[in-house]
Order: C-alpha cells, then structure tokens, then sequence
C-alpha cells in the first residue's frame, strides 16, 4: 500500500474499568472503503469516535493525512460523521440542518443555502429544503443526514451504524445509494456495522474487531473463507468449527483427529505431532447424500431453516457434534428432508480451511 | 430529583462526562466558566444568610449593638422561655392540622383529576391548579378576610337571611381556611402526578382479578404512591409550619406561632441573636420532618424491593 | 340495577367534591376582582354598584406607582438572572460529572423549600454586612437565589430530551464547545428558557417576605400591599389585587403555555 490516509497506530482508550481499544493498528489508504465488524462492545464505535476526536485516545495516535491529531480538537478535524441516531438537529429546517457545518466555518447565508439545496437535490430532497425534521421519513432524514456530512467536501466520512435504523427494505437502497456516493467522490469511508451483509455488500475491505482488539482484516470474501481464529470463523457465521489432535504431518497436509474421526486438512504450515489443531467447514461447501453413503458423516437433521431460495439444514451426529448446512433450495430438494431424518454428510478436504490459531 | 443523569446517560460508551471521559481538546474551563457563577451566587445570597444565621445565635447584644461572641445564652433563653415553647406547640399543632387536613381533601381531589376527568380537562386542571402555586397567595388571604370578616361577604349573606353575625374570623377555622388556601393546590398537583404515574395495567390487572374499585384504591394504588403521599405531606407541612400571613391575618397573630415570633422579634429591633435561635429551629425541626418524609416513602421501596 | 346506581352516585360524589375544591381555590381571587369594581368603600354584601373609583385611585396613587414600577424592575432582574443561572446549572448538571455535584445541585434546588421569614431574614443581616441592604439589587439578588430553583427545573428537564448525539454531532460538524453551545443547546432549550423567564418573573412578582426584609424602603408591590393591610381597610387593594392578579396569572400562564404540561402519557398523538 502507498502512504495510507488514515492510519490509527498503537491507539489505545481505557474507560474506568473498561479497556475498550487495545493498541490497534490499522491503515486506510486514500478512496477506501473500509467496514469495521464486532459484536457489540468490541470497540469499533469507540474507535470511530477517536478518530472523529470525540474520545481521547489514552495512548497511540491517529494520523489523517500524514498529521497526528493528538490534541486536536474534533470541530478542528473535518472527519464528519453519519450517526446511529443521526442526530440531526430538531430545531433547524431541513436546509439549516445540511448548512450548519457551513455557518460553523463562517460561509456566508446565500452561498450556505446554494450549496446546502445543491446537496439536496444531489439526494433526492428537492423541494424538502425548507420543511422541518419531525415532517421528513426514515429515508428523507438519513438521506440529510448524510447531505449535511458531504456538505464540507470532507476527504473522509465516518459512518456508525447508519442504517440500523431503517427497514430491510430502505436498507439495502440506502447501501446502493452509498456505494454509490463512494465511487462518485472517490473519498474514504470508514463504515461500522454489525450486519455482515452491509460490510459485504460495500466494504473493500473488513475488519473484524474483538473485546477492543483487530482480529483480521482483508477483504470480505478473504475473511469469510480463511478465517484467522476461532472468533472470526464464528462471527462471520456459517462456518462449522471442528477441533483435534494433529496425527500426521506431511508436506501441505494434516491429518487431524477428532471426536467424530480423522481428517485430511490442507496446511500452508506444517504442525507438530499431538499439537491441538482447529479447521473449518463453510456451511455451503458441505455436501449431503442418503443416509450410510461411503465416507459420509452420519447425522440426524434436527432443523431447517428458509430464507428466499436458500436453505439452512441443522444437523447433529451421533456425538451431539451440531452441523449447518446451507443449500440452494434445488439441491436438496431430493433428499425430501424433515427433522428427525437420517442424513449423510462429507466435504472435499481442499475445502477445509486450517485456523492459522488454533487456540 | 433534578440530579439524577437520565436513564441510559451512564451506560453509553458514546457518552460524554467529564471524570469518567473527555473528548479530544475539550476545555476543562468549561464547566467552571459556566457552574463558577452558580455556585457563588448561591453562595452569597442563599448558603451564606443561613450560615450566617447560625453563627449571630452565638453572638452578644450589648447596649443595642450586636456583637460577635460565642455564647450559648441566647439558645438558653429561647429554649427555656414558655412563650417560644407554647409558640412551637402551637405552630406545630396548627401545622400538623394542615399536613393531615390537606392531604385528606388533596387525595380524592388528585384521585378525581388522575382517574376521572378526561385527558383534556385534566390538562386543564392542572394549569389551573399551578397558578395558584405561583402567584398572589397575600391576596387570597385578604380576600379571605373579606369573606370571613364579622362585616364580610358570609355573614352580609347570612344578616339578609335574619342570621347573626357569626365568629368566622379570629380563630383555628380561619387559620385552617388560610393555610388550605396555601397547601392544597401544590398537594392536589403532587399526588395527581403521583397517580398519573402509576402503571395503569397494575390496576387493569387487580380489576380483572375481581377486585372491587374500593380494593383496588386501598390496596393497589395507595401503597404505589405512597411516595407522592409522603412529599405532598411534608411540603404542606413545610408551607405551613413556615407561613407568616396566614397567622397575622386570620387570626390576628393571637396565639402568635413560629414565624410571628420571629418577625416580631427583628421587627422590634435589638435582639437578633434570638430571633435567630427561633429561625434555626425552625429550620431544624423542618430538616427532620423532610427526613421523616424520606424514610416514609423509602421504607415502602425497601418494602416492596424484599418481596 | 342497585349495583349499578351505587358507582354512579360516587363519581358524582368525586366531581361535586373537585368541583368543590376548585371552588375554594378560585373563590378569593374572584372575590378581589369583582369588589374592585364595588362602588362601597367596605367589600361586603350586598354589592354596591359598578364603580371604576379604586381603580382610578391606584393610579393617582405614588406610592402604589412606584411599588409597581420596582416589581417590574425587580421581576425583570430576576427573570433574566435566574434563567441564565438556571441555564448554566441544568447544563452543568446534564453534561458533567464531578465530585460534589448532589451538593452544587442541591444549592440551586433547595431555596424554595426554606421559609421565606427566616430566608428573608438571614439575606437582611448577612447583606447588611456587606452593605448591600435596602437597595432593589438586593432584591433582585435574592429572589434569584430562590426563583433558579424553578428554572434550573424547567430547563432540566427539557434537557432530558435532548439527544444525547446532538452536541458532539455539533462538533464533529465543525462547533467549537462555546458554537455548539449557542447553536445547539441554547436554541434546543428555547421554550423551556421563555417559560423560566416567566415563571422566575411570577415567582418575583408575588414574593413579599425577602422583599420586605431586603428591599429596607423600596417597597415591591406584594410589601406595599402587605403594609396596605396592616393599616385601616383600604378598598384600593381590590384594585390593586385585580391588577397583580392579572400580571400574575398572565405569567403563569405564559410560562405554562411554553413548557406544555401534560399529565402522564397520551396514546393519541395530539
């Protein structure tokens, strides 16, 4: 990567009895658009607030642009930011809410009401400018909410957990709309979120957080087939977590033992003998056949899931080792599945991925 | 009440409280520049007066001149005088009279509003029970006496009926009349929020259990306001253990109480010092009915925390 | 049927004894306004015909003139005072913690609940040492030390609905802490601000005891009526009482009409 844009190093914030963000590094190259994953609590909001200067950090610094922002107030830091709640301000109309980072840097009344109704029609909003905030939908309000944020031409634009608020449905129109303004103004987003699908559908790359650590980062679809933990495997879900004892070791391969037998699992390194291993079986990479086929996996299905034409199939082996299993709804259609059914599970060992930490 | 952050403030990572986070740059001076003057100003003209009250009960009068000492003799004389006893045992009676009378009529009242009286009345009885609180009480009082005065508007009405003047003015039903018109509108607005406040579904669920109103009244809802029982109490016994124009109007302060004394005393000139020890008293035994009022409605908390 | 009638007869019972009650509060402030109008010199029945004479008189009145012209200042003072100071304690209150805020909190909170003859009386000897008795100022001074109580309260809890994004959204838009002050709580807390500057002006306004102690021979309007009834029966009061009746009421309201009192929760949106 060239000189990154952002680039957070050893930042570190403790709360009275709480360690929120431990040391983290991470660099943001100019343009990119990065989503910060975890569950709730790991520190990513906290981390988009130190970069916004809304916290000060207790240790490591943040640099946009190749300048520290130690001491740097927010209102000094152009990072504006898109919030959960939005926060727009009740009391303006719609125009002095997407103008009111202009009047903050003294831009004079008619050139703030040019730009703040030429970003308006940008979104949409024409013909709003002059309503109040309490009269505008879901959308129309997160749409000002953004307009007033992009209104400064900022060289970056903070997003925490924008679109939680919003129905399924204006969701995923607020995300083309977003990935849209990304392409079109070609600055940085840094976008926190807990919903997978919003990282995927807009992230150039993901990164994954964990009680105030960064567990991984790499683009999504990197992430979602080689994990680099346990945490990760289990946070991007779908993923079936197997854990043994290493038995056999020859060159890119392993062999693993484990309650429910041994496994050929490809390995980039090689791994002592009796050393604990862990591997993952992405759900859609499992394939399902009669009961008692040869070199399957024994197992009951014990619940079936629906969502639009894919299925999700959770089995139990005999051990009460629990598997899921997602299928376009054609492929299994044969198998005529129902809890309580026998079924026989297996999958090609190239598509068993080793955790790097196997912890 | 007003102290408390609101619900939710404390456990927000993204909130923003000085001690516990500070944002990048935020001035410390802040919250002096701002909380600075507040402070002094309570300081000087409120926290100051008292402080000072209690240190002049120490203090000497000699020839007419008041002069700082530390003596206990002006607490001795006053404690041990029977007029300042008989002065206490009177307002506290009158006091206690008022406390049991307002919140007795206050209740059904507050219960009537809360309950009774559609959304948009209610609103209204309200607003009208507020203005009271804040505006003309001395007026009220001389329009009371207009009304009860041997030559006043009751016994105009009652002499074109043939009836004799009757002693309305000048006594314990007038102090009452006086003190009420003091009370009962803060108690009535105090417990009709404390009733407004009660989750209504409690009362659904008695109801639908079989409960009879009256039981319901008795059992579910008295004990849920028990708080606002408690405050409205201890607020109308503060206005009226403290009053000074009902007493010096209703009843020509005869028997005098507390705050006649007080007034009487300054008002005569030289002795401050035990005007003083009657002031501080007073503000003793109002401390420790406040803390009465909050051992009531906190038992009732702890009470209902056990089970 | 009889189960029926019993029920009925207590909510008419409950409505006759509200009425009742509302009554006794409303009746002397009726009495005053219609025996200003009385053309008797002494307020009693029968009514003695409509006469504008009192009214008239308390015009001509110096005295009442002045008394009324140092409530205004007075009430002015306060008003402007406490709001501010109200202001600064409810944000100080909202936005930070620190270590003896209960007790700086309490220091606003508590005045009102202190006897206004002993509070009157510990402002006289204590302003006296500092030279500051007898002069309106002091006046106003304390009846601010009371009256921020009540703003403070307003303005409290007004800021409870204030998000809790909305200031640092303010300077992460560009708002310096001072800009985003008055750019966004200032304007946020409007209504509670115009109503706390009516009720401190009520508060001032009906106050006799500080004022009397305080105010040495600058009389407010509440002393002068105070110092009317002390003296001979004096059928200008009435006239006087109408008017402060109407001033009063008239804040009150106002301040009401601001802060929107409502009782509990409403399901319709209205």
């Amino acid at each position: 990567m060239s000189a990154p844009f952002v680039a957070l190093e050893g930042l570190d914030k403790r709360f009275p009895g709480h360690h929120a963000v431990r040391g983290i590094d991470l660099q943001i190259a100019a343009g990119e658009f990065v989503a910060i994953m975890g569950p709730s609590g790991c520190g990513k909001s906290t981390t988009l607030r130190l970069i916004a200067g809304l916290d000060e950090p207790t240790g490591g610094d943040i640099r946009i642009g190749g300048r520290s922002m130690r001491g740097i107030p927010a209102f000094q830091r152009d990072t504006p930011m898109v919030w959960q709640s939005l926060a727009l301000f009740p009391f303006l109309t719609v125009a002095e809410n997407v103008a009111f980072p202009l009047r903050m840097k003294k831009v004079g009344a008619a050139e703030r009401r040019r730009r703040a109704l030429e970003w308006l029609d940008r979104m949409g909003l024409s013909g709003m400018a002059d309503r109040d905030i309490a009269q505008l939908s879901g959308g129309q309000r997160q749409r000002v909410a953004i307009a007033r944020s992009l209104v400064t031409q900022p060289s970056i634009l903070l997003l925490d957990e924008p679109l939680s608020a919003l129905d399924a449905h204006l969701r995923v129109r607020m995300q083309t709309e977003l990935s849209r303004l990304h392409k079109q103004l070609g600055i940085t987003f840094v976008y926190v979120t807990h919903a997978q699908s919003e990282a995927f559908a807009l992230a150039d790359r993901i990164v994954i957080m964990s009680d105030g650590a960064i567990q991984q980062v790499g683009r999504p679809q990197d992430v979602y087939r080689e994990p680099v933990n346990a945490f990760v495997a289990e946070f991007m879900g779908m993923n079936n977590i197997l854990r043994g004892t290493v038995r056999g070791a020859s060159a890119n391969r392993l062999a693993v033992e484990t309650p429910l037998g041994s496994f050929d699992v490809p390995a980039k390194e090689t791994r002592p003998v009796d050393s604990q291993a862990a591997f993952v079986i992405a759900a859609d990479r499992i394939a399902l056949a009669a009961a008692g086929a040869a070199g399957g996996l024994d197992a009951t299905v014990i619940g079936l899931e629906f969502v639009g034409s894919t299925q999700t199939v959770f089995v139990e082996t005999a051990s009460g080792h629990e598997f899921r299993i997602q299928k376009q709804q054609h492929e299994i259609e044969a198998l005529d599945l129902a809890p309580g059914r026998q079924i026989s599970l297996s999958w090609e060992p190239r598509h068993a991925w080793l955790l790097p930490d196997s912890r | 009440m007003t102290g408390s952050p609101p619900p939710g403030a404390a456990d927000r990572p993204g909130s923003f409280f000085i001690g516990s986070r500070s944002t990048a740059g935020s001035p410390a001076v802040f919250p002096v520049l701002l909380g600075l003057p507040v402070l002094l100003w309570q300081l000087i003209f409120f926290a100051g007066p008292l402080v000072f009250l209690v240190v002049i009960t120490f203090w000497q009068v000699k020839s007419f001149r008041l002069s700082p000492a530390f003596v206990a003799d002006n607490w001795e004389k006053v404690l041990t005088s029977t007029a300042f006893l008989r002065a206490l045992g009177h307002t506290l009676t009158v006091a206690g009279t008022t406390t049991v009378l307002a919140t007795a009529i206050a209740l059904p009242a507050a219960y009537t509003i809360a309950f009774r009286l559609p959304p948009r009345l209610r609103d209204f009885a309200v607003a009208f029970l507020v203005v009271p609180v804040f505006s003309s009480y001395i007026l009220r009082i001389y329009a009371w006496q207009v009304v009860l005065s041997p030559q006043g508007v009751i016994n105009g009405i009652a002499g074109l009926v043939g009836i004799e003047p009757l002693p309305l003015l000048g006594g314990a039903f007038s102090l009452q009349i006086g003190l009420l018109t003091l009370t009962l509108p803060i108690a009535v607005l105090i417990l009709t929020f404390g009733f407004a406040g009660v989750d209504r579904t409690l009362i659904e669920a008695a109801e639908n259990l079989g409960c009879r109103r009256s039981r319901v009244v008795a059992h579910v809802l008295l004990p849920a306001i028990r708080p606002a029982i408690a405050l409205a109490a201890t607020t109308s016994f503060l206005l009226a253990f403290g009053d000074y124009v009902s007493p010096l109007f209703m009843t020509g302060s005869k028997p005098p109480t507390l705050s006649i004394v007080v007034v009487d005393t300054v008002k005569s000139g030289s002795q401050w010092p035990r005007a003083s020890v009657v002031g501080v008293s007073m503000l003793l035994i109002l401390v420790a009915v406040l803390a009465l009022g909050q051992l009531l409605s906190r038992r009732t908390r702890l009470r209902r925390g056990g089970r | 049927m009889a189960t029926r009638i019993l029920p009925r007869l207590s909510r008419l019972a409950q409505h006759l004894f509200l009425a009742g009650l509302f009554v006794f509060i409303a009746a002397p402030m009726l009495v005053i306004v219609v025996f200003s109008f009385d053309a008797n010199r002494f307020p009693t029945i029968p009514w003695g015909g409509f006469s504008l004479d009192w009214h008239r008189a308390i015009l001509e009145d110096a005295m009442v003139r002045d008394a009324f012209l140092n409530s205004i200042l007075v009430g002015l003072g306060t008003a402007v005072l406490s709001t501010l100071l109200g202001f600064a304690a409810a944000y100080v209150d909202y936005r930070w913690r620190f270590f003896g805020k209960r007790a700086f909190v309490l220091l606003v909170a508590i005045p009102p609940a202190v006897p206004v003859t002993i509070l009157g009386m510990a402002m006289l000897a204590f302003l006296s040492r500092l030279g500051l008795f007898g002069r309106l100022e002091a006046v106003i001074a304390c009846h601010t030390a009371v009256a921020s109580s009540f703003s403070m309260a307003l303005i409290r809890l007004r800021l409870n609905d204030f998000g809790r994004d909305l200031e640092p959204a303010a300077w992460n838009l560009g708002a310096s802490h001072a800009a985003a002050l008055f750019t966004v709580v200032v304007p946020f807390c409007r209504p509670a601000l115009i109503a706390s500057f009516f009720l401190s002006a009520a508060v001032s306004f009906d106050e006799f005891m500080i004022a009397w102690f305080v105010g040495g021979v600058h009389e407010t309007i509440p002393v002068r009526i105070l110092n009317l009834l002390q003296g001979q029966v004096n059928p200008k009061i009435n006239a006087i009482g109408t008017v402060v009746l109407a001033v009063s009421i008239a804040l009150v309201v106002l301040a009401q009409w601001f802060v929107g009192v409502r009782v509990g929760k409403r399901t319709d949106p209205t």
